[in-house]
């Protein structure tokens, strides 16, 4: 579910309120691999140098794959 | 971070969980020490190659600054054939959606404390997706509604009646999001020959709330008021609305670094 559009409405009556609404990080926004598509494939190392992917790392119902900027910000 | 205290309920709902930054393992570690351990893995994607190839790089940091290489932060739901199946994206610097919120709204996870009301023609359930949050947060708040046999209430859209409205009262530190209101029912009406949108039964409405994160207190209440107007086989009842809210407490953000000697290195010319 993808809620950009009406939070960028909600932002434009309410531009005075203690919200950070003009960080230059976020222009352009943008939120990658479309609803319905598929994920690219992809191999990548853990804290430990153990590698995964995709397969290792899905349930029976498939995987929450949380993207954040930064475990040192 | 928030995931590993909603890892269980996302492994019973059959997903795996893996977090991802451009951060090194060297920092990861150190992170994961520091919060006493995570139960998912910690990718380090260092480069930032994954991070493109799923088009969430930001470019808008420069090269060769500090951040460069961060991705717009949010989160895929993606099912077991690779398929993206939602997208938990937040576009304000702080803000983002919680572990939580995708539970309540993916899976009708059963959420935070619950506030009772009882009117003359339904009972309500209101609750938020966690009782406890940080500053910043995007909070999902549940309403669910229980309407006794042949009552019905109008969903949106409906003209001549007043529909079901959700609001967040008026609060500089509270951002109201759009309401999302489950599929209605469409109810004909023989006696003046009309089709009009309802909900019966049981019915859950959603509302998003983002909390600033200059809230000074400990916890914020979230005040809320529901109008509706209720009718049943015999009679429309005159529109009512209630009054009532949630709570939530907020804890701090880790917002400790990791040694100098582990963090990325600002580049020249920054």
């Amino acid at each position: 579910m993808l809620m950009v559009p009406s939070m960028v409405l909600a932002l434009a009556v309410t531009a005075q309120v203690p919200f950070d609404t003009d960080d230059p990080l976020d222009a352009d926004f943008r939120t990658g691999v479309e609803i319905g598509a598929r994920i690219p494939d992809f191999r990548v190392k853990d804290l430990h140098g153990k590698v995964w992917d995709f397969e290792a790392i899905k349930g029976p119902r498939g995987a929450l794959l949380h993207f954040y900027r930064s475990a040192d910000w | 971070m928030e995931l590993e205290r909603s890892l269980e309920k996302f492994r019973t709902e059959g997903l795996g969980v893996a977090a991802i930054s451009y951060d090194s393992p060297d920092v990861l570690r150190h992170f994961s020490e520091r919060m006493g351990g995570f139960h998912f893995p910690l990718l380090a994607d260092e480069g930032s190659k994954v991070i493109r190839a799923f088009g969430i790089f930001n470019h808008n940091v420069p090269e060769g600054h500090e951040f460069y290489g961060m991705p717009f932060p949010g989160t895929f739901l993606v099912d077991e054939n690779g398929i993206v199946r939602a997208k938990y994206f937040e576009q304000m610097h702080r803000q983002r959606y919680t572990a939580d919120s995708i539970l309540v709204r993916e899976f009708g996870a059963s959420g935070g404390k619950r506030v009772r009301v009882v009117t003359d023609h339904l009972k309500l359930e209101a609750f938020p997706a966690q009782d406890v949050a940080s500053r910043g947060n995007r909070i999902t708040l549940a309403l669910d509604l229980d309407l006794p046999p042949k009552m019905h209430v109008y969903a949106p859209g409906v003209e001549g009646y007043r529909p079901v409205v959700v609001e967040i009262d008026e609060n500089p530190l509270l951002l109201a999001h759009e309401t999302d209101f489950p599929e209605s029912e469409k109810l004909h009406l023989e006696a003046i020959g009309e089709t009009v949108p309802v909900y019966h039964g049981r019915v859950r409405i959603l509302k998003d709330v983002t909390i600033s994160p200059r809230v000074r207190d400990t916890k914020i209440s979230i005040p809320l008021t529901f109008s509706y107007q209720a009718c049943d086989d015999r009679v429309c009842y005159t529109p009512a609305t209630v009054k009532f809210a949630v709570e939530v407490a907020l804890v701090a953000h880790d917002s400790e670094r990791a040694p100098e000697a582990l963090q990325k290195k600002k580049g020249p010319g920054n």
